[in-house]
């Protein structure tokens, strides 16, 4: 059965043709079908790769129709994504996938390696997604909801028309019957990739991010917030700038007190980042005057954004954005983990951003429970700079009372390919 | 340089952690005293109010047809703020105010609340209008630290247009029980040296003396407890003050709220208050401090300070703050005294605790606070630059300029305005201008000068530097007939240029009486130069003294960064070190007894006890005995240093002991510092006050002198017209004197004259007989 279904899914995929002048070698690849909508490589396919990179730095794409035997060969574990419908290569390529031992996961109109000539999407307004023991409120639309007899159901969907199942596996076989665009469904989607990679330990827990700190800021609160930190010996970090001040901003603080107020931050446990536009004589100015800056926050990658141009830092701090339209607003999309950036740079999720009202506290704290009951997760609480000190305490408190544990973010072993074990 | 060390930061106490639990449980209530409400209780937190006054007094006075009025009230930051605040304001209004176009706006940190009219029915009866507003304020319009009511009213009388700001008629008074209830729940507090001292005082702002109901304001209950060994040298009695002084810098803390006490109270006090703890390493062995300090502490090497906080009870309770300034000996005790005495050196502060093996340093930008401005200072160079004032009939701005205190004018100063105004101004409409509230001129503005006119306006000398210090500008502008619901500020304008100048000429603060007492002290604005001589044996008020003499000083100076006076102690044969005395000036406390043991046997002082006399004191010289005089005197008298040229001293205290109430009238109580003057002076228990000045001759002896002024019976006032008989009888018989030496003089120039002519006569007729 199991040999049947694969070889059909393999006659799905037709000519394959590389896509780039580097080859897929040891790593994953994602085949995708011919897209019939203008944006959805940016509003579909993105998504995906960038969940991919949690467990390695560079995964490679290709459309279907542009697949070889060799990059089959090489590569190391497969994903079939079907955006527009199911994805097909040639029939040597399709063989080659129904007799690999090689991990293989179905995504979309390929969950479920196309068994059955007509599989339709039944989209799901409301649905309420059962995953390890979590409940969430998703709108699935496409949705597949077929699997394999006998298959193990990773994850389910009550619709109007009952349960259906979202995710299942069958060995080293994955299905995944929606498009992972956007969270919660990509973070479920995210730890599924979990036992696809065959990654047995992750860690993760909260962490907390103060946003934009300039000399339009206030000295004091940094300082109040470093003692407060200090005191429950939370590392947090710091990301600042002295270029690029708001409009609005009437009264700038003097360079000293500014750099003091760094200084006095750093001495309390807070890790300093660099945001905007950095060069290295930045890193140097300010390590002259005694602060040491150990990553950088990124916002705006651009399109396509898949990966981040060489890096002087190890860490960067930012959401994953890209843009829907080229030159238009960028989207983020959130992570809920560590990802594994191309130039070995490791990308720490601001995914939960905190807010002025009690609402967006009941949100922050939402959004951390959700993500707690995920294996790895990571929260990276925003803590904006011009918060008044008791929103941010508020904030901070809420955050901490989620049932998350706080780490320190740049002691966070990454989910990497070597430390994982192939079923 | 500073080691810092590694240490968990916070660490509950353990030893007395039980007995404290069930305490707390017990007093909890009593240590927010102020709170008046508990709104609502959601399992651990409470959501309580309290009660922030408006004004201090009985009534506050709006007045004019378009008038303005802000309060300003600080809220602490340790709480957080909660639903259910509101802004309660009791009005009166006059009853002859028009309800239809009358109307009172209010706004809290400028954002508006309501607006309301004034007057109604019951005004057109003639009656007063009274009205209770209750406006809720959300959580979020408050602010860290100060916050902002204003109140705005046109009070218009008739339907005419208006244009008279001193209309009697257009009045609104609020009543007490006006007030901000604030609706708040309590957090956990954590250490936060760095904000020191206000992390330590501001739950005082809770509960204000001045806002207390009457039955408690005479005594209030501590919130901040400064305890020391019972032995406390100098350097221990230095690190009282310095703290004092710094508390002092909050301006809302009054010493009353300051309570000193010995070490061995803090197991008793720590979860009542907060508190500074301070000694060398020997004097915390037996305290009940968390583990990790008390490993810490008796780490310490000789040299070294220390400074650590910790936080004491549970926090859903009551939790109390402590402080310990500690040194491995009296000179690292020094240093971190020092380092809580600098802003900028607490605000480096490293780790907690912090162990401190060098003392911090006053920075060149810190040094030029002390310096006065000098030379022509232009008016765009202060913050804010140059002044518009807009606005119908009165309004003022203010701008800030460097004359520290230490410092005061003298002649030649000027300031120049070169000034441009609306030209259609009343003839009644003026600017004045005035520097640390002394009035240096006016200027009428008229057509003539509407124009780019420059105005010189000579300063006067004798202005006292002050901390802050600042230049105001107030106009009245009057533009005739305006119909004050339609605001024409921008027909009433006044402009002084940037270029305008302010040409300070200086000079050290001269001190040559005692109506400058409260000087001796401020010769620099850092207190470097202040010293407080002390007896070494420990009484009872001296700490008490330092400390309100602390609290006096740093709030006079409470913008300044570092506040570094010294303490020295004397007793019998042992007189102060010359180290710390130094070429500093300042105050020698004790009783007339023990001054000369401070100053020396070889300084005969006009008043001083007499050696081997019991019971007898020398007042220029003449025993008289003390048991004549009332107990409760205090007295002070005002000397030159004899260990540095130019220093000067003031002996302060009681007959036979500190006198402390007295002394604390004599330094801080305006009623009593403004009738100062003279080389000595002596103050009762009534605040009589009788002052004499040894430089001139006088026609009373000293004795004679104190003992009129204290007869019994002699009210205040009384003495007060006695001293107004005698200054006019002074005026009266100068005022005779000139006129018998001018009128002599002229007889004598007449007879002189007239002796001239009859020689000329004379010789005239001689020389015709010689013909």
């Amino acid at each position: 059965m199991r040999n049947a279904f694969l070889l059909f899914a393999a006659t799905m995929l037709c000519h394959a043709v590389s896509m780039s002048d580097s080859s897929p070698e040891k790593t994953t690849l994602l085949i995708y079908d011919t897209l019939a909508k203008p944006f959805s490589a940016v509003n579909e396919i993105e998504p995906i790769l960038i969940a991919l990179t949690r467990f390695e730095g560079r995964v490679y794409k290709k459309e279907a129709a542009h697949v070889t035997q060799a990059d089959i060969e090489k590569a190391y574990r497969i994903i079939l994504v079907g955006v527009s419908g199911i994805p097909k290569s040639e029939p040597s390529c399709q063989r080659l996938i129904e007799k690999t031992d090689k991990p293989v996961m179905g995504v979309g109109h390929a969950a479920n390696f196309g068994q059955g000539s007509d599989i339709k999407s039944i989209p799901a307004d409301k649905a309420v997604v059962q995953y390890r023991n979590s409940k969430w409120t998703v709108r699935l639309d496409p949705f597949f909801p077929q699997a394999p007899k006998g298959a193990q159901v990773l994850a389910e969907a009550g619709t109007g028309s009952g349960k259906k199942i979202l995710a299942w596996r069958d060995r080293n076989r994955f299905g995944f019957g929606a498009l992972p665009d956007n969270p919660p469904l990509s973070m479920i989607f995210s730890d599924i990739l979990l036992d696809f990679f065959g990654v047995k330990a992750t860690a993760g827990g909260l962490f907390f991010v103060l946003e934009d700190y300039h000399p339009g800021s206030d000295p004091s609160t940094l300082r109040r917030l470093s003692d407060y930190f200090a005191f429950q010996q939370t590392p947090f970090i710091v990301t600042t700038q002295m270029r690029d001040v708001p409009a609005d901003v009437t009264q700038l603080m003097l360079r000293d007190t500014f750099l003091d107020s760094l200084r006095y931050a750093q001495m309390h446990g807070a890790k300093i980042f660099l945001r905007g536009d950095i060069g290295s004589q930045d890193v140097e100015n300010y390590k002259i005057d005694g602060i040491e800056v150990l990553g950088a926050e990124v916002r705006n990658v651009g399109w396509p954004a898949p990966f981040l141009e060489p890096s002087a830092f190890h860490f960067v701090l930012g959401s994953w954005s890209y843009q829907p339209i080229p030159g238009g607003e960028n989207t983020t999309f959130r992570s809920h983990s560590l990802l594994n950036l191309s130039n070995d740079a490791v990308l720490l999720p601001l995914n939960v951003p905190g807010g002025m009202d009690g609402e967006a506290d009941e949100y922050v704290q939402k959004t951390i429970r959700e993500m707690a009951s995920l294996r790895g997760s990571m929260a990276g609480v925003v803590i904006p700079a011009w918060l008044p000190f008791q929103k941010m305490r508020d904030l901070i408190d809420g955050a901490r009372s989620a049932g998350m544990k706080v780490i320190d973010p740049l002691n966070t072993p990454s989910t990497s390919p070597e430390k994982e074990t192939n079923p | 340089m500073v080691r810092p060390v590694k240490t968990k930061l916070y660490l509950p106490i353990t030893r007395f952690s039980h007995r404290l639990a069930i305490a707390l449980l017990a007093v909890a209530p009593l240590l927010h005293g102020v709170e008046d409400a508990v709104l609502s209780q959601n399992g651990n937190s409470a959501t309580l109010q309290y009660t922030a006054p408006l004004f201090a007094g009985s009534h506050a006075r709006l007045e004019g047809p378009l008038t303005q009025k802000e309060f300003s009230i600080r809220l602490p930051e340790h709480l957080r703020w909660e639903a259910g605040s509101e802004l309660v304001i009791h009005l009166r209004t006059s009853p002859l105010l028009l309800g239809d176009i009358s109307t009172l706006s209010i706004s809290l940190n400028d954002r508006e609340l309501s607006s309301v009219r004034l007057g109604d029915k019951a005004s057109e009866r003639g009656e007063q209008s009274k009205k209770t507003l209750v406006i809720p304020i959300d959580a979020t319009f408050f602010l860290p630290g100060w916050n902002k009511v204003t109140l705005s009213c046109l009070m218009q009388t008739t339907g005419v247009p208006c244009r008279d700001v001193d209309n009697p008629a257009a009045w609104m008074e609020l009543d007490p029980g006006s007030a901000l209830k604030v609706a708040y729940s309590k957090q956990s507090l954590f250490p936060e040296i760095q904000r020191f001292p206000e992390e330590i005082t501001e739950s005082q702002l809770m509960s204000l003396p001045e806002f207390r109901p009457v039955p408690t304001k005479k005594n209030p209950e501590a919130v901040v407890s400064i305890l020391l060994p019972w032995d406390a040298g100098e350097s221990e009695l230095r690190t009282l003050l310095i703290c004092s002084a710094k508390l002092g810098q909050t301006g809302y803390i009054s010493p009353d709220s300051i309570s000193t006490g010995d070490l061995n109270d803090f197991e008793s006090l720590s979860w009542k208050k907060s508190g500074i703890l301070i000694g060398t390493k020997a004097a915390f062995q037996d305290l009940p401090l968390p583990k990790e300090f008390q490993k810490n502490l008796s780490q310490l090497k000789d040299g070294e300070g220390y400074i650590g906080e910790f936080i004491a009870g549970n926090p859903q309770t009551s939790q109390g703050r402590w402080i310990i300034v500690a040194g491995g000996d009296p000179s690292g005790l020094e240093k971190a005294a020092l380092t809580m005495g600098s802003a900028s050196a607490l605000r480096g502060v490293p780790s907690n605790p912090w162990i401190i093996s060098t003392a911090p340093k006053v920075s060149p930008i810190e040094e030029k606070m002390t310096e006065p401005s000098v030379g022509a200072v232009t008016i765009e160079s202060l913050a804010g630059g140059a002044v518009t004032l807009n606005g119908l009939f009165r309004s003022n701005q203010s701008r800030a300029l460097t004359l520290p205190p230490g410092w005061e004018t003298k002649s030649g100063g000027v300031l120049e305005l070169d000034l441009s105004h609306a030209a259609d101004l009343e003839r009644t409409s003026a600017l004045q201008s005035t520097l640390n509230g002394v009035v240096l001129g006016s200027v009428a503005l008229t057509p003539e000068n509407a124009i780019s006119a420059i105005q010189r306006i000579a300063i006067p000398a004798g202005i006292l530097g002050r901390d802050p210090s600042g230049i105001t500008f107030s106009s009245y502008m009057d533009i005739g007939a305006v119909d004050c619901s339609h605001r024409h500020d921008e027909r009433a304008w006044l402009h002084i240029s940037g270029k305008s100048n302010l040409s300070l000429n200086v000079q050290p603060v001269q001190i040559n009486d005692l109506s400058r007492l409260g000087e001796l002290c401020l010769r620099d604005a850092f207190l470097r130069d202040a010293v407080i001589v002390v007896p070494e044996v420990p009484e009872a008020g001296r700490n008490d003294l330092l400390k309100t003499i602390g609290v006096f000083l740093g709030g006079k100076i409470p913008s300044m960064p570092v506040l570094w006076p010294q303490v020295a102690t004397y007793a019998p044969g042992v007189p102060p070190s010359p180290e710390r005395i130094g070429k500093r000036s300042g105050l020698i406390l004790g009783s007339a007894f023990q001054w000369p043991d401070a100053l020396g046997k070889k300084l005969h002082l006009v008043i001083e006890g007499m050696e081997g006399k019991s019971g007898m004191i020398s007042l220029r010289g003449e025993p008289i005995s003390s048991q004549d005089f009332d107990p409760s005197l205090s007295l002070a008298q005002l000397v030159p240093s004899p260990w540095s040229k130019g220093g000067v001293f003031a002996t302060i205290g009681g007959l036979n002991g500190y006198g402390v109430e007295g002394t604390t009238a004599l330094l801080t109580d305006p009623e009593v510092t403004d009738r100062l003057n003279g080389s000595v002076v002596a103050v009762d228990d009534q605040k009589r006050v009788v002052t004499y000045d040894v430089r001139f001759i006088q026609e009373v002896s000293l004795s004679q002198q104190l003992h009129e002024g204290f007869a019994g019976g002699a009210s205040r006032s009384e003495l007060e017209n006695k001293k107004q008989d005698k200054i006019e009888a002074g005026l009266f018989s100068h005022f005779i004197n000139k006129w018998i030496i001018g009128g002599t003089l002229a007889i004598l120039a007449i007879l002189f004259l007239m002796q001239r002519h009859a020689a000329r006569r004379r010789k005239k007729e001689a020389d015709g007989r010689e013909l």
